[in-house]
């Protein structure tokens, strides 16, 4: 079915916020521990700095600033909100989850509904279709997709293969039946064999001496060079698209490295490539909709079709299609 | 494990190195032979991981985590060796 064609594109975004926290970490203090090369971080990783959360902030308190923020630049009234989502895998706590103490923090309808939603680097495509999907079955015009993240919290500063990348952040997407982009059907994936290159042990219910993020750098890039150039053509194919009529891709930002291999995979003149992480690390599930707001959404003129893919722990992999509301898409409300 | 095979492994490694040294690579097939893709190259882990990717992809092997340390094989003579070894 194609994008143009199809009634679920009735629901898409509308604007996007996004909330750092206050303790940044330059490249600094990581080449002197680890004794890398200042430019290997800043020009291959593609990093010069990231946010990390200070002792006293909380994931719930960062997204709950994001919320805040989506609603001070939206005329959409929080009153309207009638679904939060919460893309989280460092939550406060084990129980409740974060999108309750949001929906309390922001002043959000007690009528709406909560829910977290335990994914990394794909989270924020799945989150996409999961509001979506909710929406449109239960008849909903507004919803808000935050994705928030502290791998700070479960990482150490020890670990060269994770400190130097990962950063903390959030961010909330306003979703409703006016967006200035709609989304096409998705297309998803996951393997759990592959489930111990990317984890964090220790942290759950299962009984195992805690231990720090861990992640294997090659199974991930192999993992992600395997999986994400295939979601990206069956997308375009179930789309009856090609890469030419794509006019930006954002990927999850895991690293300059990572990107533009992808991009050289995939034939991608780097102009369409969106790279969009030095001063925040990779970030996760926010990494996505940080590159859409700044490099999208605020763009102008903003880019007709945008092509999002995410993929990491899990593992886990999805992608979609947004198309502009003002590039002659049909829509039926449903 | 033939020379021809050799040759065409160092070939195709000579082309991935081509785009990830820092440092010159030899011209003459017996230096590079020799080199180390770290240490003479200025390859670092994620040309590494980059370049290991693109040779399982091209010559159809597996080359383990352990093995790359086991066996030296950022030394460019046993990593041809290593993967015709495979074959």
């Amino acid at each position: 079915m194609n994008v143009l064609e199809a009634s679920h594109c009735a629901i898409g975004i509308e604007e996007i916020a996004v909330a750092l926290p206050t303790v940044a970490v330059d490249n600094r203090a990581i080449v002197e521990k680890h004794g890398f090369d200042a430019e290997f971080i800043e020009k291959k990783l593609g990093i010069g700095s990231r946010w990390r959360l200070s002792e006293d902030d909380s994931v719930s308190a960062m997204a709950g600033r994001a919320v805040d923020a989506l609603f001070d630049s939206s005329e959409t009234s929080r009153d309207a909100v009638e679904l939060i989502v919460v893309v989280t895998q460092t939550p406060d706590y084990c129980m409740p989850g974060v999108a309750t103490l949001i929906q309390h923090a922001s002043g959000l309808p007690r009528t709406a509904a909560a829910f977290d939603v335990g994914l990394g680097c794909s989270g924020y495509v799945y989150g996409l279709a999961i509001a979506r999907g909710m929406m449109m079955a239960e008849g909903f015009s507004t919803g808000v997709l935050v994705t928030a993240d502290a791998y700070s919290r479960i990482m150490t500063d020890d670990d060269r293969a994770t400190s130097p990348l990962f950063g903390d952040a959030a961010s909330a997407t306003l979703l409703s039946r006016s967006p200035r982009y709609h989304l096409s059907r998705g297309v998803f994936g996951s393997d759990g064999a592959g489930a111990t290159s990317l984890i964090a042990r220790g942290t759950g219910s299962k009984v195992e001496a805690r231990e720090p993020l861990f992640m294997n750098g090659r199974a991930i890039y192999e993992f992600m060079m395997t999986e994400a150039p295939a979601s990206v053509m069956a997308l375009l194919e179930q789309e009856e698209m090609t890469l030419d009529d794509v006019d930006a891709f954002v990927f999850h930002q895991a690293s300059r490295f990572m990107l533009e291999s992808l991009a050289k995979s995939l034939k991608l003149q780097p102009e369409r490539l969106v790279v969009e992480m030095s001063d925040v690390g990779n970030t996760t599930s926010s990494s996505i909709p940080i590159a859409l707001k700044r490099r999208i959404i605020d763009a102008a003129p903003t880019p007709p079709r945008v092509l999002l893919s995410g993929f990491g722990v899990g593992l886990s992999w999805a992608s979609v299609l947004l198309s502009a509301q003002s590039h002659g898409v049909e829509v039926t409300n449903v | 494990m033939s020379e021809t095979l050799e040759v065409a492994i160092l070939k195709s490694l000579r082309t991935g190195v081509a785009e990830f040294a820092t440092k010159d690579v030899p011209t003459e097939d017996g230096a590079l032979m020799e080199s180390d893709l770290v240490k003479d190259l200025g390859c670092d882990s994620l040309d590494l991981i980059s370049l290991f990717f693109a040779l399982e992809a091209e010559h159809g092997v597996k080359i383990p985590e352990e093995d790359i340390d086991e066996a030296q094989l950022t030394n460019v003579g046993r990593l041809v060796e290593y993967i015709a070894s495979k074959k």
